[in-house]
C-alpha cells in the first residue's frame, strides 16, 4: 500500500479567528464591568452623601436639644431620627458588601467608601450614646470589633444579626472592621477599651472578647436593658 | 482579584474559545459529497463481543442479518466471552435457525473485550471489519453508507465510524445521554473534518483489516481499547472519518451506578491514552490532533477539576454556612421571619446587583451552546420536541454536566493514586 502522507495539517486561521472572537466578546464583558463597577462607586458615593446630611441634622438636633435643656418631649423626635439614620447606615453596609462581592476590581474608591463608613459608624455611635443619656432612651448600642484574618467573626456577626433582627430598632449594632488602616479615632478605640482579639464587643463600656454565644449575649443584653422578654 | 477569580477567568476564557472553535466549524460543514457507484459491494466481517448480553444480542445480531447488504459478503463472528447468563445459549438457537447465514461463536474464558476482538481478528479474512457491542443495533443502509465512505478517500482511511444514536430513551438520565450523544454526533463529524477524531466507538466502527493487522491489533492493557487504536492509527498517520448519516444505536446505562462504571472507564482510559501517546502532545508533526486535539481533551480533564472546585466553593461552601449558622442560632428562625414579613420586600434587582462581565461571558456561551445544539439536532436528523426540551437542556447543562464532572475528578483521582501505589 503506497502511503502518501507523513506530516499532518494544522489550521492557523481558524485558531485565529477563534482566538479573535473570543477576545472581543472578552473586551465587550470586561468593558460592561468595568461600567457598570463606575456606576456602583457612583451609587454608593451617593448613599453616602445623603448620610452626610443625615448626620449633619442629628448632631443638630442634639445640639438644639442640648441648649433648651429639660424639655424632654422632644426626645421622642431625637429617638426617631437616631433610628432612621441608623437603620439607613445599615443599608448602606449591605450595598458596601455587596460591592465587595460582585466588583472585579478594588479600586481606591472602594477603599476610601469602607474607611468612611468605618468613620460614620463611629460618629453614630457617640452621637447614640449621648442621646441615650440624656433623654434616657431604652436604646442599646454594641460596638463590634471584627478584621479580616478572623475565621470566628462571622459566628458573632450571625449572632449579632439574631438580635438585630429580634429587637429591631432598639438594639443599635456598630460594625467596626479593626483590618481598616490608618483611622486614627479607630486606633483610639482599641487602646481605650485594650482590645486586641476579634471578635470583641463593647456593651455599656464593657468589653467582652472571644465569641459570644446566643444564651451568653442575651443575658448580657438582658443585664444592661429592661426590655421584654428577658 | 483574587485566586479563585483567576481560575474563574481563564475557565471562562477556554470554555469560551472552545465553544467558538467548534461554532466556526459548524458554520463550515459543506454538504457537497462525492457521487460513488460500487458496482461489487467488499465482503465484510462483524465481531460482535458479548459478555453477559442476553437480552439484547438476538436484536443486535438480527438487525446485522437485516443490513441492506448482500447476504454471502458478511461474516458475524459472535465472541462470548465468559458469559455467565443464557449468552451462549441464545447465540447457539440462532445459528441453527439462520442456516443459509454465515454466523461463527467463538467462546473464551471471561478476558475482556480487547482479547475478544483480537482472538476473532484471527479469523477474519475479509478486507474490511466491523466491531459491533451486543447492546447496540444497525440501521438498515449504515453499512453501505460506511463502506461508501472508505471508498470516499483514499487509501490512508483506516476507521470509519458511525453516527451513534440513543435507541428510544426511556428514563431521564437516558434522556440526558439522548441530548448528549446528539452533541457527540456533531462533534465527530467535525473532528472528522479536522481529520482529529480519537475514539472508534464499540457499536459499529468499521476498520481495514490490513491495517489494524499491520498495528498488532488492539490493546487489551487499556480500559478504553476504542480510545487506544484511534490514538494508534493518528500516531502512524492513518485517517479516521465519520460517516455522517451511518446510524447505529445503542442503550444508554439507565441507572447511575451503570453510567457511573462506564463514564470511569472512558475518563481513566481517555486520561491514561493522553499519557501514553504524550509523545504526540503539543507535537507539530501530528498537525492539528497533537496541537489542539489533545490539548482539547487534556482541556476537558482540567475543566471537570475546575467545575467541581468551583461548584464546592460557590454553592456547597455557601449551603454550608448557611447550615452552619442556622446551628449557631439554634435553629431560632423566628425573628428573621419577624422582620421579613413586617419590612416591605424591596425586590431590587438592579444594575448594580450584576457581575456583568460574568453575565455577558455566560449570555455567549448559552447562546453558542443552544446553536451548537440545534445544528446537532438536525444533523443527528433528530426532531425537537418543544414540550419537553427546555426542562431537560436546563437539567442538561446545570446538573448532568456536574454530575459528570464529579465523576471525571473521582475517577482520575483514584486512578492516579492507585498508579501511585503500584510504583
Amino acid at each position: 500500500m503506497r502511503r502518501k502522507k507523513f506530516r499532518r495539517e494544522l489550521y492557523k486561521k481558524k485558531y485565529l479567528i477563534t482566538g479573535i472572537f473570543t477576545m472581543l466578546i472578552f473586551l465587550v464583558g470586561f468593558f460592561l464591568g468595568v461600567i457598570v463597577d463606575n456606576q456602583r462607586i457612583e451609587s454608593i458615593r451617593a448613599k453616602t452623601e445623603v448620610q452626610e446630611i443625615d448626620l449633619v441634622d442629628l448632631q443638630l438636633q442634639y445640639d438644639y436639644l442640648n441648649k433648651i435643656l429639660g424639655q424632654n418631649d422632644n426626645c421622642e423626635v431625637l429617638k426617631i431620627a437616631l433610628e432612621s439614620s441608623v437603620r439607613k447606615l445599615g443599608e448602606s453596609l449591605s450595598k458596601v458588601e455587596k460591592y465587595e462581592k460582585e466588583t472585579t476590581t478594588k479600586t481606591e474608591d472602594y477603599i476610601r467608601i469602607k474607611k468612611k463608613y468605618l468613620l460614620d459608624n463611629i460618629r453614630y455611635w457617640n452621637v447614640a450614646e449621648e442621646a441615650k443619656e440624656y433623654c434616657n432612651l431604652s436604646i442599646l448600642s454594641i460596638l463590634y470589633f471584627y478584621s479580616d484574618s478572623c475565621d470566628s467573626c462571622p459566628n458573632q456577626g450571625v449572632i449579632l444579626s439574631y438580635y438585630k433582627n429580634l429587637y429591631g430598632d432598639s438594639l443599635l449594632v456598630f460594625p467596626l472592621d479593626a483590618s481598616v488602616e490608618d483611622i486614627g479615632i479607630l486606633r483610639m478605640i482599641l487602646l481605650k477599651y485594650n482590645i486586641t482579639k476579634f471578635p470583641s464587643l463593647v456593651i455599656n463600656n464593657k468589653v467582652y472578647s472571644g465569641v459570644i454565644d446566643k444564651e451568653e449575649l442575651k443575658e448580657i443584653i438582658c443585664n444592661e436593658t429592661k426590655w421584654e422578654g428577658c | 482579584m483574587n485566586r479563585v477569580d483567576l481560575i474563574v477567568w481563564i475557565a471562562y476564557f477556554i470554555s469560551l474559545y472552545i465553544a467558538i472553535f467548534w461554532l466556526i466549524n459548524v458554520l463550515e460543514i459543506k454538504k457537497s459529497r462525492k457521487i460513488i457507484k460500487i458496482k461489487s459491494w467488499p465482503s465484510v466481517s462483524i465481531i460482535i463481543p458479548a459478555y453477559n448480553e442476553e437480552k439484547h444480542i438476538k436484536d443486535c445480531i438480527e438487525s446485522v442479518l437485516n443490513l441492506d447488504y448482500e447476504n454471502s459478503k458478511i461474516k458475524i463472528i459472535v465472541v462470548n466471552d465468559g458469559s455467565k447468563d443464557k449468552t451462549k445459549e441464545v447465540v447457539e438457537e440462532i445459528i441453527s435457525k439462520k442456516k443459509g447465514r454465515e454466523i461463527i461463536l467463538i467462546n473464551q474464558k471471561n478476558s475482556g473485550k480487547a482479547k475478544a476482538l483480537n482472538n476473532a481478528l484471527k479469523l477474519v479474512k475479509t478486507e474490511f471489519f466491523a466491531c459491533l457491542d451486543a447492546d447496540s443495533f444497525v440501521s438498515k443502509k449504515a453499512l453501505k453508507r460506511i463502506i461508501k465512505t472508505f471508498y470516499e478517500y483514499d487509501n490512508n482511511l483506516a476507521i470509519v465510524t458511525p453516527a451513534m444514536k440513543i435507541r428510544n430513551p426511556k428514563n431521564l438520565l437516558q434522556k440526558l445521554q439522548y441530548v448528549e450523544y446528539n452533541i457527540s454526533m456533531l462533534l465527530h463529524r467535525l473532528m472528522s473534518n479536522l481529520n482529529s477524531i480519537y475514539v472508534a466507538p464499540g457499536p459499529f466502527s468499521v476498520y481495514k483489516t490490513e491495517i489494524v493487522k499491520k498495528l498488532g491489533g488492539f490493546d487489551s492493557t487499556t480500559l478504553a481499547e476504542d480510545q487506544e487504536i484511534a490514538y494508534r492509527m493518528q500516531k502512524n498517520f492513518y485517517d479516521i472519518k465519520q460517516s455522517p448519516n451511518a446510524f447505529v444505536y445503542t442503550t444508554p446505562p439507565n441507572n447511575f451506578k451503570s453510567l457511573y462504571r462506564q463514564r470511569r472507564r472512558w475518563y481513566i482510559g481517555g486520561f491514561s491514552n493522553i499519557i501514553k501517546y504524550r509523545k504526540m502532545f503539543l507535537n507539530p508533526k501530528y498537525g492539528h490532533f497533537g496541537i489542539v486535539q489533545m490539548p482539547f481533551n487534556l482541556l476537558n480533564f482540567i475543566m471537570a477539576f475546575i467545575g467541581v472546585f468551583l461548584i464546592i466553593y460557590y454553592i456547597l461552601m455557601p449551603i454550608l454556612r448557611f447550615v452552619k449558622n442556622i446551628f449557631i442560632i439554634k435553629f431560632d428562625v423566628y425573628p428573621y421571619l419577624k422582620t421579613f414579613f413586617s419590612q416591605k420586600i424591596k425586590l431590587s434587582l438592579t444594575i448594580i446587583d450584576l457581575n456583568a462581565f460574568r453575565t455577558v461571558i455566560i449570555l455567549f456561551l448559552l447562546v453558542i451552546s443552544l446553536i451548537m445544539l440545534f445544528f446537532a439536532f438536525k444533523n443527528a436528523d433528530e426532531k425537537i420536541k418543544r414540550k419537553s426540551i427546555t426542562l431537560l437542556l436546563v437539567l442538561y447543562f446545570f446538573v448532568y454536566y456536574a454530575v459528570l464532572s464529579f465523576v471525571c475528578v473521582i475517577s482520575i483521582l483514584e486512578f492516579l493514586i492507585l498508579r501511585k501505589r503500584r510504583w
